[in-house]
């Protein structure tokens, strides 16, 4: 059993192999040759943390035991990436809030969490698909900071000529 | 409060990297934290490996890709993708609209009968081109294209003329262009000076002062004692040059004394002592093809021209010392024939070693057949059982026929004009193609008139400098509408499942051809009377070279 401590202070105990979900977690324990260990200190601690770490805890839960993916094979990597399709369980499980979606991108990518961080990412990928940069940051809530000189220039520099 | 604008670097490249570049751009211009993550180049890296290279898009190497800047990657895998969409949307008589077209008169006095791209160390568009002119003697001249025809670069209108180089007496016979850009010969000019060959081995760039400055000097001379005809290679440091008959002659040009190994052909031409001109010399990691007007004969790969210290015989080569050169002589291992040909494009397949595309016209020989000209597409691949007798050496073949080492695989034909004509027959005669090495091609095709008037005979003279190979066909110019340029895309794993079941020697329209290849008509010569053709494949880059001395230069 590990003990994880997040930044705001919050214990949780869980089995070995689901620790170990995390590389970040693995690497840490195996360096240390402790069943116990404090690393997630997320990003400055300045949000709730604990209700995405109970979300990736049930991530890592369910895929406990599954193999890692090897990070030295380039082409896997790639095949991973542009493959669109989620399975269902995790299609399910990432069926969140937008804020909440980023809360666990992030913390998948800070714990080294692989398979959960392309779940995440492809999630936002399949929402942004075919839609106009207005759009995507109406969906997003993403403040346009251009000014209206630069927006103009930008529009221009990447039109993209669609299939008819 | 997380959003895309407030997460780390690596996590929005993360998103980005699950996302077309159509989304890409789209997402960049939602804010300047997005944007400006857009820009690295590691997301562009990944963005034309995934789309590009992944699916056999034509695009330069890797090693070329990193000399790019960020913004220059961008800029290439943008107009990469375009061109291919483009491209692909094509069907048999599909316009395609170059981003740009640049004609510029390169000689006022003389055609330009060839024209070739030329790599060099400054980035995946080389600077130059170069134009041969067969005038008297012959003419080469040196072209900076740098950004020629980029409308975000507003540069020149007419590229800058940057040295020329001309030899007294010098008849021209053929050039070949280096394809290793790292090598600091340029190009091997083939000459006939008062009845001796020779070949002038040029640099086209100082490497010494400040940069790459584009200046043409001679970096060596080779006399190959042996009348050179048709096609030479250039490839890093092997030099090879072939006579018109029987016999090729490879050497390493920086010990054109030390030794020469000889390719001797062994296929009698039928009938015998009939002109067997080379058309093209190609080299892989094992083999060196010699393609012939009649045969196309393989060799083993002479390894020994890149070693230095003495060589030891090998089994199909015997070693002969004279005048403190060694000569070695190499028999074919393989040979095959398609007919008799008067031109052919090989190139070698990026997706196999020692395997090959096979580009070439078929001529129609029988003049009462309403068949027009066809365009034919072979492959050529090196036997998997040939690889594994390579380690143990194999029983001396007791007289026998040389066994298979290559096997030829069928893929395609096309109508060489878009419409048949008994006139058209002897145009095969008279076309230019090049296919590339990310399967796609490019070749004039002749429009001939419906109507079927007489009109001029006229010899073109034009052609006679090609003799003795390429003589056969008397063009009647007013039964002409000029040449298409058609440029093609195929795939060749869709046209080996489809010819095998389906293809019946009768390419029609709608059927076999869709899918497998598709080509694009790009313009019309219009009587401009192009006689040389470069093609670019990775950068998209066209350069026609025309009867009146201008030179046409299109961006895809």
């Amino acid at each position: 059993m590990v003990l994880l401590v997040t930044s705001d202070n919050k214990n949780f105990v869980v089995d070995r192999e689901v620790a170990d979900r995390s590389v970040f977690v693995k690497n840490t324990l195996e360096a240390r040759g402790l069943s116990i260990a404090t690393p997630p200190m997320l990003n400055g601690g300045c949000f709730e943390l604990t209700s995405p770490f109970l979300q990736v805890l049930e991530y890592c839960q369910h895929h406990r035991g599954e193999p890692l993916p090897t990070t030295d094979d380039a082409n896997a990597d790639e095949n991973r990436k542009r493959t669109t399709d989620i399975g269902e369980w995790d299609r399910k499980f990432i069926t969140v809030d937008h804020e909440m979606l980023f809360e666990i991108i992030l913390a998948a990518n800070y714990l080294d969490i692989k398979p959960l961080l392309d779940v995440g990412c492809k999630t936002i990928g399949n929402m942004v698909k075919g839609k106009s940069p207005e759009e995507v940051r109406k969906l997003f809530d993403i403040v346009n900071d251009f000014t209206p000189e630069e927006e103009a220039q930008i529009k221009k520099e990447n039109e993209w000529a669609e299939d008819p | 409060m997380s959003r895309i604008q407030d997460a780390p670097d690596d996590v929005v490249i993360q998103i980005y990297q699950h996302l077309s570049v159509r989304d890409v751009l789209a997402l960049r211009q939602t804010c300047k934290h997005a944007f400006a993550v857009s820009c690295l180049k590691t997301l562009w890296i990944f963005l034309c490996t995934a789309y590009i290279t992944a699916r056999g898009i034509p695009f330069p190497d890797t090693d070329r890709v990193n000399q790019l800047s960020a913004p220059e990657l961008e800029i290439a895998t943008r107009e990469t993708l375009d061109r291919d969409r483009r491209l692909r949307s094509g069907s048999l008589h599909n316009e395609y609209t170059p981003k740009a077209i640049v004609h510029w008169r390169a000689n006022p006095n003389s055609n330009i009968s060839e024209i070739l791209f030329v790599p060099d160390p400054s980035g995946p568009e080389g600077r130059c081109i170069v134009t041969v002119s067969r005038g008297i003697w012959c003419l080469i001249c040196l072209w900076d294209v740098q950004a020629l025809g980029r409308e975000h670069e507003i540069t020149q209108t007419e590229p800058k003329k940057v040295d020329s180089w001309s030899q007294k007496g010098a008849i021209f016979i053929t050039i070949a262009v280096n394809s290793d850009y790292r090598s600091e010969a340029s190009a091997a000019v083939v000459v006939n000076v008062y009845g001796e060959h020779l070949v002038y081995i040029l640099s086209f760039f100082d490497n010494a002062a400040n940069g790459y400055a584009p200046r043409i000097h001679v970096l060596r001379t080779w006399n190959p004692s042996m009348p050179v005809y048709g096609s030479a290679l250039l490839r890093g440091d092997i030099l090879a040059v072939a006579n018109g008959r029987d016999r090729a002659a490879v050497v390493n040009f920086h010990s054109l004394e030390d030794r020469v190994v000889v390719l001797e052909s062994t296929t009698v031409p039928d009938p015998p002592r009939t002109s067997n001109g080379c058309l093209q010399i190609q080299i892989s990691q094992k083999y060196i093809l010699v393609a012939r007007a009649q045969f196309v004969e393989v060799f083993d790969f002479p390894a020994d021209i890149l070693r230095t210290g003495p060589v030891s015989g090998s089994s199909s080569a015997d070693l002969v010392i004279g005048n403190g050169q060694e000569r070695i002589v190499q028999h074919p291992v393989d040979s095959f024939s398609f007919g008799w040909l008067d031109r052919m494009s090989i190139s070698q397949d990026t997706t196999k070693p020692d395997s090959f595309f096979v580009f070439f016209p078929q001529p129609n020989d029988d003049p009462w057949s309403t068949h027009a000209p066809t365009l034919t597409f072979y492959h050529l691949e090196a036997n998997p059982l040939a690889d594994e007798s390579e380690g143990t050496p194999s029983p001396p073949a007791s007289q026998g026929p040389p066994s298979h080492i290559f096997s030829e695989t069928f893929l395609a034909s096309v109508p060489l004009s878009a419409s048949a004509s008994p006139t058209s027959t002897s145009s095969s005669a008279f076309t230019k193609l090049v296919i590339g090495r990310h399967h796609t091609a490019l070749w004039l095709s002749p429009q001939p008139r419906e109507s079927d008037s007489t009109g001029l005979v006229q010899m073109d003279l034009n052609r006679q400098g090609d003799w003795p190979f390429q003589t056969r066909g008397i063009r009647t110019w007013r039964n002409f509408l000029g040449d298409d340029l058609v440029w093609a895309s195929f795939d060749p794993r869709q046209m080996k499942a489809k010819t095998q079941t389906d293809y019946d020697g009768n390419w029609t329209e709608e059927g076999d051809s869709k899918g497998f290849i598709l080509t694009n008509r790009i313009l019309n010569s219009h009587g401009d009377g192009w006689i040389a053709i470069a093609y670019d494949e990775e950068t998209g880059r066209v350069a026609l070279g025309r009867r009146d001395g201008f030179v046409t230069f299109l961006r895809l």
